[in-house]
């Protein structure tokens, strides 16, 4: 008795058991549908296995590029939905939210530099300005800040994609703490170096020949030396590191200024910013707003207009408003002609949103004399349109007619754009 | 005419013109924000609008959150502020608040994705004829299965009743 019971509970014999209780199960359950069950699903030859989607054996086939029911599992590599399923690792979708494992995702909420897919395009980032404010120490309390500790992404200290580390005099490069760095105020060879940046030493020689030296000897009576009380220094201009660098986030004097791109900057700033700004306007149920883009356009890349915030701005006008190409020469605008501007802005930190849609359309005669016949409409980024001349909020954009009307009457109300920036 | 309706007209006269005077007043601040904005000084924008938007204005917490969203020179983004006020207008019934908190949801940005949310979202900004939140709604309710959709008019029928 004590062996047969040893022999049935033995490893070759459990396993046996329990294939042979499944089969038998499989088999009664099957007595109901005419046909093995299992065997029928899962049995690529069979017809009904093919029509089914969702045919179970499909699931197994995690790969299988024609198995729709991977839909089901969203972070599937081979999910063939993955063009449209955000979910899909396999999208290009740098928001996936399958990405929150990665901190450094850049769509991950806990990432302190996920901009959280505002208006702000991370991709459009303006490289040299994103540059200059990372280097600047007072980054320390920008959570993107590769330098920043807190950044978990900045998590390898010697991380070459630092780009603080380039600089090995940064004192945002952790790698700096090596002993031979001559900014490395442990250093024992940076004392005797009568030129060491780093040396608090006042009397450093080297530091009389650069006016902009905090250690410069002359510094009080230089204007020119950024410890002078005046933060808005011209000298600090040309160093990034400077608190008075108007690029520098920690400049008091930098609060509304928006750092001037090169053309080319503006050029690839536009083009990389064009399909965010357009899906912006889209919300916005004026038909305007999203149909603008199909417009001429009269300047031949984004440029600043300080009349509209000093953001970068395109200029298009739709088939009536054809004379805007004349420029200074177009004369007065017939009824149905619509002007549109686009536009973006630029932060201290190089970092690209989307600004208003400005829109103008000239009336029928009579419509509103006080605008000579314009009415003006501002789309904001979320879609919101807060105002329309002579319709619902009309008052709050009365303040376009008074800005416009300052132009010459013979360009009625039409601002036009710089003379290098135009279509011809 | 009595003196007790004369005292009542007096008070309706009085809370007539209290009532367009701070209308006036908050419509010129808004205003100003707006021009601010316009000209790129989303900081002083900032200040016309946040008292306006805490007092309950739906356009004033709408256009709070779309600076605080995009940020812009000198003025810091804050989406999670920025969500709070679009939560605020949406349940409140504001369409544009709502597509927006929607399309957060749907996108999971600043936020944990939930499409349930988002469909409820899009569902209510589309009945008050948002064009855009349909297109969302319809897109987005395609790849859902029939119990997450029902989960989501669930929500936004307790949503409607709610405002």
């Amino acid at each position: 008795m004590k062996s047969r019971k040893r022999l049935l509970m033995s490893t070759a014999m459990v396993p046996m058991v329990v294939l042979a209780g499944v089969a038998a199960g499989g088999m009664v359950v099957s007595g109901h549908m005419g046909v093995p069950m299992a065997q029928a699903a899962c049995n690529p030859c069979n017809p009904c296995a093919v029509k089914n989607p969702c045919n179970p054996c499909a699931a197994a086939s995690a790969c299988n590029p024609c198995n729709p029911c991977a839909v089901k599992k969203p972070c599937n590599p081979c999910n063939p939905c993955a063009a449209a399923n955000p979910c899909n690792p396999c999208a290009a979708n740098p928001c996936n939210p399958c990405a929150a494992a990665n901190p450094c995702n850049p769509c991950n909420p806990c990432n302190p530099c996920a901009a959280g897919g505002g208006g702000t395009v991370v991709a459009c980032a303006i490289p040299r300005i994103q540059a200059a404010a990372l280097a600047n120490p007072c980054a320390a309390a920008n959570p993107c800040n590769p330098c920043n500790p807190c950044n978990p992404c900045a998590a390898k200290v010697c991380n070459p994609c630092n780009p603080c580390a380039a600089k090995a005099c940064n004192p945002c490069n952790p790698c700096a703490a090596k002993a031979c760095n001559p900014c490395n105020p442990c250093n024992p060879c940076a004392a005797a170096n009568p030129c060491n940046p780093c040396a608090a030493n006042p009397c450093n020689p080297c530091a009389a020949k650069n006016p902009c030296n905090p250690c410069n000897p002359c510094a009080a009576a230089n204007p020119c030396n950024p410890c002078a009380a005046n933060p808005c220094n011209p000298c600090a201009a040309a160093n990034p590191c400077n608190p008075c660098n108007p690029c520098n986030p920690c400049n008091p004097c930098a609060a509304g200024a928006a750092p001037e791109l090169t053309d080319a900057e503006a050029l690839a700033a536009y083009d990389c910013m064009f399909e965010t700004m357009t899906a912006a306007y889209a919300r916005s149920d004026k038909g305007d707003a999203s149909g603008y883009s199909n417009w001429r356009r009269y300047s031949t890349q984004a440029y600043v207009s300080d009349t509209h915030g000093g953001r970068y701005v395109q200029n298009w006008g739709n088939t009536a408003a054809k004379a805007y190409g004349l420029y200074e020469r177009a004369g007065t605008f017939p009824q149905g002609a619509k002007l549109a501007k686009d536009s973006f802005g630029v932060n201290a930190k190089g970092e690209v949103s989307v600004g208003p849609l400005f829109l103008m359309e000239k009336m029928q005669a009579g419509f509103n004399p006080e605008s000579d016949d314009w009415r003006y409409s501002m789309v904001m980024p979320n879609g919101s349109v807060f105002g329309t001349t002579g319709g619902a909020g009309s008052e709050n954009v009365a303040f376009c007619i008074g800005c416009h009307q300052s132009v010459t009457p013979e360009q009625d109300n039409v601002m036009l754009l710089p003379e290098e920036y135009r279509v011809r | 005419m009595s003196r007790s309706l004369r005292r009542l007209l007096t008070v309706a006269m009085i809370l007539a013109a209290s009532t367009f005077g701070s209308g006036r007043s908050s419509f010129a601040d808004f205003a100003d924000g707006l021009e601010a904005y316009d000209a790129g000084d989303l900081q002083t924008a900032f200040e016309e609008w946040l008292p306006l938007a805490e007092a309950g204005d739906l356009q004033a917490q709408v256009a709070l959150a779309g600076i605080l969203e995009t940020g812009g020179a000198g003025f810091a983004r804050d989406l999670s502020a920025a969500l709070a006020w679009y939560r605020r207008a949406a349940e409140r019934g504001d369409p544009v608040a709502q597509m927006n908190l929607g399309d957060r949801y749907a996108r999971g940005a600043g936020l944990g994705r939930d499409p349930v949310q988002a469909l409820a979202w899009f569902t209510l900004a589309a009945e008050q004829g948002r064009h855009w939140a349909a297109r969302q709604r319809d897109a987005l309710s395609e790849t859902m299965p029939p119990a997450q959709r029902t989960a989501a008019e669930d929500l936004a029928a307790q949503m409607r009743e709610a405002y």
